[in-house]
Protein backbone atom coordinates (compact mmCIF):
# COMPACT_ATOMS: atom_id res chain seq x y z
CA UNK A 1 0.00 0.00 0.00
CA UNK A 2 1.67 3.61 -0.89
CA UNK A 3 1.80 5.64 1.92
CA UNK A 4 -0.26 9.08 2.40
CA UNK A 5 2.20 11.88 1.87
CA UNK A 6 1.55 14.61 4.37
CA UNK A 7 3.58 17.56 5.58
CA UNK A 8 3.48 17.82 9.15
CA UNK A 9 4.21 21.24 11.42
CA UNK A 10 5.72 21.05 14.87
CA UNK A 11 7.12 22.46 17.76
CA UNK A 12 8.35 21.27 21.17
CA UNK A 13 11.65 20.73 19.54
CA UNK A 14 13.66 21.14 22.72
CA UNK A 15 14.73 17.74 23.39
CA UNK A 16 16.13 18.33 26.18
CA UNK A 17 16.73 17.38 30.29
CA UNK A 18 13.10 19.11 30.40
CA UNK A 19 12.00 17.78 26.94
CA UNK A 20 9.20 19.52 24.81
CA UNK A 21 6.99 16.42 22.95
CA UNK A 22 8.26 17.17 19.33
CA UNK A 23 10.99 14.79 19.02
CA UNK A 24 9.14 11.45 20.22
CA UNK A 25 5.93 13.17 18.48
CA UNK A 26 8.51 13.27 15.17
CA UNK A 27 9.72 9.41 15.82
CA UNK A 28 6.46 8.31 16.02
CA UNK A 29 5.39 9.84 12.67
CA UNK A 30 8.38 8.52 10.88
CA UNK A 31 7.97 5.25 11.77
CA UNK A 32 4.72 5.56 10.35
CA UNK A 33 3.19 2.53 8.00
CA UNK A 34 0.09 4.69 6.83
CA UNK A 35 2.09 7.64 6.23
CA UNK A 36 5.25 9.50 4.43
CA UNK A 37 5.66 12.44 6.83
CA UNK A 38 7.82 15.38 5.96
CA UNK A 39 8.77 17.52 9.33
CA UNK A 40 8.36 21.14 9.44
CA UNK A 41 9.91 22.18 12.92
CA UNK A 42 8.94 25.21 14.26
CA UNK A 43 11.31 26.31 16.91
CA UNK A 44 11.33 29.17 19.26
CA UNK A 45 15.49 29.35 20.45
CA UNK A 46 18.63 28.55 18.41
CA UNK A 47 19.82 26.19 20.58
CA UNK A 48 16.68 23.96 20.67
CA UNK A 49 18.25 20.16 19.78
CA UNK A 50 15.62 19.05 17.21
CA UNK A 51 17.01 21.93 14.98
CA UNK A 52 19.69 20.03 14.17
CA UNK A 53 18.52 16.54 13.89
CA UNK A 54 18.45 16.02 10.35
CA UNK A 55 17.71 12.69 10.44
CA UNK A 56 14.39 13.62 11.86
CA UNK A 57 13.51 17.06 10.96
CA UNK A 58 13.16 17.78 7.77
CA UNK A 59 13.04 21.61 8.06
CA UNK A 60 13.04 23.86 10.92
CA UNK A 61 11.74 27.81 10.65
CA UNK A 62 12.07 30.08 14.25
CA UNK A 63 8.92 31.21 15.33
CA UNK A 64 7.44 34.25 17.55
CA UNK A 65 6.69 33.53 20.87
CA UNK A 66 2.62 32.55 21.24
CA UNK A 67 2.98 35.83 24.23
CA UNK A 68 4.08 38.28 21.36
CA UNK A 69 0.33 37.34 19.92
CA UNK A 70 -1.79 35.97 17.12
CA UNK A 71 -1.01 38.18 14.45
CA UNK A 72 2.92 37.80 14.51
CA UNK A 73 2.36 33.98 15.17
CA UNK A 74 -0.07 33.75 12.11
CA UNK A 75 2.10 36.31 9.87
CA UNK A 76 5.20 33.28 10.66
CA UNK A 77 2.87 30.25 10.22
CA UNK A 78 1.59 31.95 6.06
CA UNK A 79 5.06 32.62 5.34
CA UNK A 80 6.37 28.77 6.59
CA UNK A 81 3.11 27.61 4.28
CA UNK A 82 3.53 29.40 1.41
CA UNK A 83 6.98 27.80 1.48
CA UNK A 84 6.15 24.41 2.97
CA UNK A 85 2.40 23.46 2.68
CA UNK A 86 1.68 22.57 5.73
CA UNK A 87 -1.10 20.12 5.77
CA UNK A 88 -1.61 19.53 9.76
CA UNK A 89 -0.24 21.60 12.63
CA UNK A 90 0.51 19.98 15.80
CA UNK A 91 1.18 22.51 18.87
CA UNK A 92 3.10 20.45 21.42
CA UNK A 93 3.43 23.32 24.53
CA UNK A 94 0.90 24.31 26.39
CA UNK A 95 1.50 27.73 26.22
CA UNK A 96 1.13 27.94 22.63
CA UNK A 97 -2.25 25.85 22.13
CA UNK A 98 -4.50 29.10 23.16
CA UNK A 99 -3.26 31.04 20.49
CA UNK A 100 -3.51 27.82 18.06
CA UNK A 101 -7.25 27.09 18.75
CA UNK A 102 -8.01 30.47 18.12
CA UNK A 103 -6.51 30.70 14.93
CA UNK A 104 -7.90 27.75 14.12
CA UNK A 105 -10.54 28.69 11.77
CA UNK A 106 -7.74 31.22 10.24
CA UNK A 107 -5.36 28.20 9.87
CA UNK A 108 -8.26 26.17 8.35
CA UNK A 109 -9.19 28.52 5.80
CA UNK A 110 -5.32 28.55 4.97
CA UNK A 111 -5.48 24.84 4.22
CA UNK A 112 -3.81 23.64 7.37
CA UNK A 113 -5.26 20.94 9.84
CA UNK A 114 -5.10 20.90 13.38
CA UNK A 115 -6.50 18.05 15.62
CA UNK A 116 -7.03 19.95 19.13
CA UNK A 117 -9.62 20.15 22.03
CA UNK A 118 -12.01 22.86 22.26
CA UNK A 119 -11.81 25.84 24.13
CA UNK A 120 -13.91 25.05 26.46
CA UNK A 121 -12.54 21.55 27.00
CA UNK A 122 -9.22 23.54 27.23
CA UNK A 123 -10.50 25.88 29.84
CA UNK A 124 -12.19 23.62 31.99
CA UNK A 125 -9.97 21.35 32.70
CA UNK A 126 -6.94 23.99 33.95
CA UNK A 127 -5.56 23.21 37.35
CA UNK A 128 -7.31 26.66 38.62
CA UNK A 129 -10.63 24.39 37.37
CA UNK A 130 -9.63 21.27 38.92
CA UNK A 131 -11.97 21.26 41.91
CA UNK A 132 -15.14 22.22 39.68
CA UNK A 133 -13.64 19.90 36.66
CA UNK A 134 -13.49 16.65 39.14
CA UNK A 135 -17.41 17.72 40.51
CA UNK A 136 -18.46 17.93 36.70
CA UNK A 137 -16.93 14.77 36.06
CA UNK A 138 -17.39 12.91 38.90
CA UNK A 139 -13.47 12.07 39.60
CA UNK A 140 -11.49 12.38 42.72
CA UNK A 141 -9.35 15.58 42.72
CA UNK A 142 -7.23 17.53 45.21
CA UNK A 143 -8.52 20.44 46.97
CA UNK A 144 -7.14 23.08 45.62
CA UNK A 145 -7.39 27.20 45.11
CA UNK A 146 -6.02 29.83 43.44
CA UNK A 147 -3.83 32.98 44.59
CA UNK A 148 -2.74 36.09 43.04
CA UNK A 149 -0.43 37.23 46.25
CA UNK A 150 0.94 35.81 49.54
CA UNK A 151 -1.72 37.78 51.33
CA UNK A 152 -4.38 35.58 49.34
CA UNK A 153 -2.39 32.87 50.73
CA UNK A 154 -2.67 34.08 54.27
CA UNK A 155 -6.41 34.31 54.13
CA UNK A 156 -6.52 30.59 52.93
CA UNK A 157 -3.99 28.79 54.53
CA UNK A 158 -6.40 27.87 57.38
CA UNK A 159 -8.30 25.78 54.32
CA UNK A 160 -5.00 23.71 53.76
CA UNK A 161 -2.28 21.19 55.89
CA UNK A 162 0.95 21.24 55.31
CA UNK A 163 2.83 20.05 53.10
CA UNK A 164 0.80 21.81 50.00
CA UNK A 165 1.55 21.92 46.22
CA UNK A 166 2.61 25.28 44.55
CA UNK A 167 1.65 25.36 40.89
CA UNK A 168 2.20 27.78 38.42
CA UNK A 169 -0.37 27.94 35.95
CA UNK A 170 1.13 25.89 32.88
CA UNK A 171 4.02 24.61 34.33
CA UNK A 172 6.15 23.67 37.68
CA UNK A 173 5.13 22.55 41.03
CA UNK A 174 7.30 22.58 44.26
CA UNK A 175 6.18 20.47 47.71
CA UNK A 176 5.95 23.38 50.67
CA UNK A 177 6.19 22.23 53.75
CA UNK A 178 5.46 25.61 55.44
CA UNK A 179 4.85 29.30 54.97
CA UNK A 180 7.89 30.08 54.14
CA UNK A 181 8.62 27.97 51.54
CA UNK A 182 5.42 28.72 49.86
CA UNK A 183 6.71 32.20 49.67
CA UNK A 184 9.54 30.94 48.22
CA UNK A 185 8.16 29.02 45.52
CA UNK A 186 5.09 31.39 45.07
CA UNK A 187 7.82 33.80 43.80
CA UNK A 188 9.83 31.56 41.83
CA UNK A 189 7.23 30.01 39.55
CA UNK A 190 5.40 33.91 39.74
CA UNK A 191 9.16 35.15 38.25
CA UNK A 192 9.00 32.21 35.84
CA UNK A 193 5.63 31.60 34.32
CA UNK A 194 3.38 34.45 35.75
CA UNK A 195 -0.10 34.21 37.93
CA UNK A 196 -1.99 32.85 39.00
CA UNK A 197 -0.73 30.12 41.35
CA UNK A 198 -2.91 27.15 42.34
CA UNK A 199 -2.52 25.65 45.80
CA UNK A 200 -2.83 22.05 45.50
CA UNK A 201 -3.42 19.82 49.09
CA UNK A 202 -0.46 17.12 48.44
CA UNK A 203 -1.71 13.40 48.49
CA UNK A 204 0.32 11.45 49.32
CA UNK A 205 1.00 8.11 46.77
CA UNK A 206 2.94 7.10 43.88
CA UNK A 207 2.61 9.01 40.40
CA UNK A 208 0.83 7.44 37.26
CA UNK A 209 0.24 8.90 34.10
CA UNK A 210 -1.89 7.60 31.50
CA UNK A 211 -0.96 9.15 27.56
CA UNK A 212 -4.30 8.86 25.77
CA UNK A 213 -6.15 10.28 22.63
CA UNK A 214 -9.98 11.14 21.90
CA UNK A 215 -11.94 11.76 18.89
CA UNK A 216 -13.99 14.36 19.67
CA UNK A 217 -16.64 12.32 19.96
CA UNK A 218 -16.28 10.83 23.19
CA UNK A 219 -14.78 7.52 21.70
CA UNK A 220 -10.79 7.12 23.54
CA UNK A 221 -8.32 5.87 20.07
CA UNK A 222 -5.94 4.70 22.14
CA UNK A 223 -4.35 5.14 25.62
CA UNK A 224 -0.96 3.75 27.82
CA UNK A 225 -0.74 3.73 31.35
CA UNK A 226 2.87 4.20 32.73
CA UNK A 227 4.59 5.14 35.59
CA UNK A 228 7.64 6.69 35.60
CA UNK A 229 11.22 4.73 37.16
CA UNK A 230 13.34 7.71 37.31
CA UNK A 231 12.79 11.02 38.46
CA UNK A 232 15.25 13.67 37.76
CA UNK A 233 15.70 16.92 40.20
CA UNK A 234 13.23 18.46 38.24
CA UNK A 235 10.63 16.47 38.27
CA UNK A 236 10.59 15.01 35.20
CA UNK A 237 10.49 11.35 34.18
CA UNK A 238 13.85 9.81 33.03
CA UNK A 239 12.31 6.56 33.38
CA UNK A 240 8.87 4.67 32.55
CA UNK A 241 7.05 1.59 32.57
CA UNK A 242 3.98 0.70 30.98
CA UNK A 243 1.46 -0.74 33.53
CA UNK A 244 -1.69 -2.96 33.28
CA UNK A 245 -4.35 -1.37 35.13
CA UNK A 246 -7.94 -1.14 34.27
CA UNK A 247 -8.82 1.46 36.95
CA UNK A 248 -6.50 3.78 35.00
CA UNK A 249 -8.04 3.05 31.61
CA UNK A 250 -11.49 3.16 33.11
CA UNK A 251 -10.78 6.30 34.32
CA UNK A 252 -9.10 7.87 30.69
CA UNK A 253 -12.47 6.65 28.78
CA UNK A 254 -14.54 7.76 31.81
CA UNK A 255 -13.13 11.66 31.27
CA UNK A 256 -12.86 11.39 27.33
CA UNK A 257 -16.04 10.28 26.81
CA UNK A 258 -18.08 12.70 28.83
CA UNK A 259 -16.00 15.67 27.87
CA UNK A 260 -16.13 14.38 24.70
CA UNK A 261 -11.86 14.99 24.19
CA UNK A 262 -10.65 16.09 21.02
CA UNK A 263 -6.95 15.38 20.57
CA UNK A 264 -3.95 14.28 22.85
CA UNK A 265 -3.83 14.96 26.30
CA UNK A 266 -1.90 13.15 29.65
CA UNK A 267 -3.44 12.26 32.29
CA UNK A 268 -1.16 12.81 35.96
CA UNK A 269 -2.82 10.53 38.46
CA UNK A 270 -2.12 9.88 42.33
CA UNK A 271 -2.61 6.66 43.32
CA UNK A 272 -2.56 6.36 46.89
CA UNK A 273 -1.86 3.48 49.62
CA UNK A 274 -5.80 2.61 49.48
CA UNK A 275 -5.72 2.34 45.60
CA UNK A 276 -8.13 5.20 44.86
CA UNK A 277 -7.37 7.53 42.06
CA UNK A 278 -6.84 11.35 42.33
CA UNK A 279 -6.81 13.28 38.87
CA UNK A 280 -3.84 15.97 39.31
CA UNK A 281 -3.66 17.32 36.08
CA UNK A 282 -4.74 17.17 32.55
CA UNK A 283 -1.95 18.32 29.61
CA UNK A 284 -3.86 18.78 26.63
CA UNK A 285 -1.13 17.54 24.53
CA UNK A 286 0.69 14.64 24.06
CA UNK A 287 3.27 14.38 26.36
CA UNK A 288 7.15 13.87 26.04
CA UNK A 289 6.97 10.01 26.85
CA UNK A 290 4.95 9.00 24.24
CA UNK A 291 6.94 7.47 22.55
CA UNK A 292 6.61 4.42 24.96
CA UNK A 293 3.02 4.41 23.55
CA UNK A 294 4.30 4.04 20.06
CA UNK A 295 6.84 1.51 21.44
CA UNK A 296 4.17 -0.55 23.15
CA UNK A 297 1.96 -0.88 19.91
CA UNK A 298 0.02 2.09 19.73
CA UNK A 299 1.36 5.32 17.38
CA UNK A 300 -0.94 8.01 19.00
CA UNK A 301 1.39 10.69 16.60
CA UNK A 302 0.54 8.51 13.38
CA UNK A 303 -3.30 8.12 14.96
CA UNK A 304 -3.40 12.17 15.78
CA UNK A 305 -2.34 13.00 12.51
CA UNK A 306 -4.72 10.75 10.45
CA UNK A 307 -7.67 12.27 12.77
CA UNK A 308 -6.58 15.58 11.46
CA UNK A 309 -6.46 14.45 8.26
CA UNK A 310 -10.54 13.73 8.72
CA UNK A 311 -9.80 9.73 8.26
CA UNK A 312 -11.76 6.95 10.61
CA UNK A 313 -10.35 5.23 12.75
CA UNK A 314 -10.77 2.18 15.02
CA UNK A 315 -9.55 2.62 18.57
CA UNK A 316 -6.37 0.71 19.14
CA UNK A 317 -7.28 -2.48 21.61
CA UNK A 318 -3.64 -3.18 23.18
CA UNK A 319 -0.51 -2.41 24.16
CA UNK A 320 2.16 -4.21 25.71
CA UNK A 321 2.71 -3.86 29.45
CA UNK A 322 6.38 -3.97 31.11
CA UNK A 323 7.67 -1.95 27.87
CA UNK A 324 10.27 0.48 29.12
CA UNK A 325 11.75 3.69 28.21
CA UNK A 326 15.14 4.83 29.49
CA UNK A 327 16.10 8.55 28.55
CA UNK A 328 19.84 9.45 28.02
CA UNK A 329 21.69 12.38 26.95
CA UNK A 330 24.23 12.61 24.05
CA UNK A 331 26.37 15.42 22.54
CA UNK A 332 25.08 16.17 19.04
CA UNK A 333 28.10 17.77 17.12
CA UNK A 334 26.57 20.20 15.07
CA UNK A 335 27.48 22.32 11.96
CA UNK A 336 28.67 26.34 12.79
CA UNK A 337 27.19 27.50 9.38
CA UNK A 338 24.02 25.94 10.64
CA UNK A 339 23.77 27.75 13.86
CA UNK A 340 24.71 30.56 11.99
CA UNK A 341 21.53 30.36 9.40
CA UNK A 342 19.17 29.74 11.82
CA UNK A 343 20.28 32.25 14.08
CA UNK A 344 20.76 34.88 11.08
CA UNK A 345 17.48 33.93 8.59
CA UNK A 346 15.30 31.81 11.11
CA UNK A 347 15.25 28.76 8.70
CA UNK A 348 17.37 25.88 8.64
CA UNK B 1 -4.77 -19.23 51.40
CA UNK B 2 -2.05 -17.22 50.51
CA UNK B 3 -2.52 -15.49 47.23
CA UNK B 4 -0.04 -14.38 44.79
CA UNK B 5 -1.36 -10.87 42.79
CA UNK B 6 -2.81 -11.53 39.57
CA UNK B 7 -0.37 -8.66 37.97
CA UNK B 8 3.00 -10.44 39.12
CA UNK B 9 4.89 -12.15 36.61
CA UNK B 10 8.31 -14.16 37.58
CA UNK B 11 10.61 -15.33 35.25
CA UNK B 12 12.64 -18.66 35.97
CA UNK B 13 16.27 -16.15 37.27
CA UNK B 14 14.00 -15.21 39.81
CA UNK B 15 12.68 -11.51 38.49
CA UNK B 16 9.63 -10.84 39.43
CA UNK B 17 7.34 -7.94 38.02
CA UNK B 18 4.46 -5.98 39.19
CA UNK B 19 2.42 -5.35 35.89
CA UNK B 20 0.13 -3.12 38.03
CA UNK B 21 2.46 -0.87 40.08
CA UNK B 22 5.66 -1.47 37.43
CA UNK B 23 7.58 -2.56 40.50
CA UNK B 24 10.66 -5.60 39.93
CA UNK B 25 12.19 -7.21 42.53
CA UNK B 26 15.11 -10.29 42.44
CA UNK B 27 14.19 -13.49 44.29
CA UNK B 28 17.29 -15.52 45.02
CA UNK B 29 16.58 -19.90 44.34
CA UNK B 30 15.19 -20.67 47.72
CA UNK B 31 12.64 -17.70 47.44
CA UNK B 32 12.31 -18.01 43.83
CA UNK B 33 10.84 -21.66 45.01
CA UNK B 34 8.84 -20.74 47.51
CA UNK B 35 6.96 -18.06 45.45
CA UNK B 36 6.05 -20.45 43.24
CA UNK B 37 5.19 -23.14 45.71
CA UNK B 38 2.50 -20.46 46.93
CA UNK B 39 1.96 -19.38 43.14
CA UNK B 40 1.00 -23.07 43.07
CA UNK B 41 -1.96 -22.97 46.17
CA UNK B 42 0.33 -24.44 48.20
CA UNK B 43 -0.59 -23.64 52.09
CA UNK B 44 2.35 -23.60 54.84
CA UNK B 45 2.33 -27.73 55.54
CA UNK B 46 2.25 -28.64 52.11
CA UNK B 47 5.51 -26.01 51.49
CA UNK B 48 7.24 -27.70 54.77
CA UNK B 49 7.11 -30.38 53.70
CA UNK B 50 8.24 -29.64 49.91
CA UNK B 51 11.00 -28.18 51.07
CA UNK B 52 12.09 -30.55 54.01
CA UNK B 53 12.22 -33.29 51.28
CA UNK B 54 14.64 -30.92 49.37
CA UNK B 55 16.80 -28.64 52.30
CA UNK B 56 18.65 -29.75 55.73
CA UNK B 57 16.27 -27.11 58.09
CA UNK B 58 14.09 -28.06 61.34
CA UNK B 59 10.48 -27.08 61.26
CA UNK B 60 10.64 -24.12 63.64
CA UNK B 61 13.66 -22.35 61.65
CA UNK B 62 11.75 -22.96 58.50
CA UNK B 63 8.43 -21.42 59.91
CA UNK B 64 10.26 -18.12 60.95
CA UNK B 65 11.83 -17.81 58.01
CA UNK B 66 8.61 -18.49 56.25
CA UNK B 67 6.61 -15.92 57.70
CA UNK B 68 9.25 -13.61 57.51
CA UNK B 69 9.31 -13.98 53.82
CA UNK B 70 5.66 -13.63 53.89
CA UNK B 71 5.66 -9.90 55.64
CA UNK B 72 8.17 -9.12 53.38
CA UNK B 73 5.60 -10.02 50.42
CA UNK B 74 3.06 -8.58 52.28
CA UNK B 75 5.09 -5.04 52.45
CA UNK B 76 6.15 -5.05 48.96
CA UNK B 77 2.47 -5.94 48.18
CA UNK B 78 3.11 -8.56 45.98
CA UNK B 79 0.27 -10.57 47.96
CA UNK B 80 -3.78 -10.12 47.10
CA UNK B 81 -5.15 -7.93 49.97
CA UNK B 82 -7.77 -10.74 50.79
CA UNK B 83 -5.26 -13.85 50.78
CA UNK B 84 -5.00 -15.53 54.33
CA UNK B 85 -2.53 -18.40 55.27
Amino acid sequence: MEKIKVNVALSGLNNIDNPGPGIPVIRGLKESKILDVRVIGLSYENLEPGIYMHDLVDKTYKVPYPSDGFEPFLDRIRYIHEQENIQVLIPNFDSELFTVMKSEKILQDMGIRTFLPTLKQFEERHKSNLPEYGEKYGVKVPYSETITSLSDWRRIESKFEYPVVVKGKFYDAHIAYDRDQVSIFFNKIAAKWGLPIVIQEFVRGTEVNVVALGDGKGNTIGAVPMRKTYITDKGKGWGGITLQDQTMMDLTQKIISQTQWRGGMELELIRTSKNELFMIEINPRLPAWVYLAVAAGQNLPEALVLLALGKELKPFSQYEVGKMFIRYSYDMICDMKEFEEFSTRGEV
Amino acid sequence: MLKIKSTIAISDSGFVFDAGTGDSFSLNNTGLEIVRLIKEGKDFPEIIQKVSEKYEVDEESFERYYYDFVATLNQLNLIEKDGED
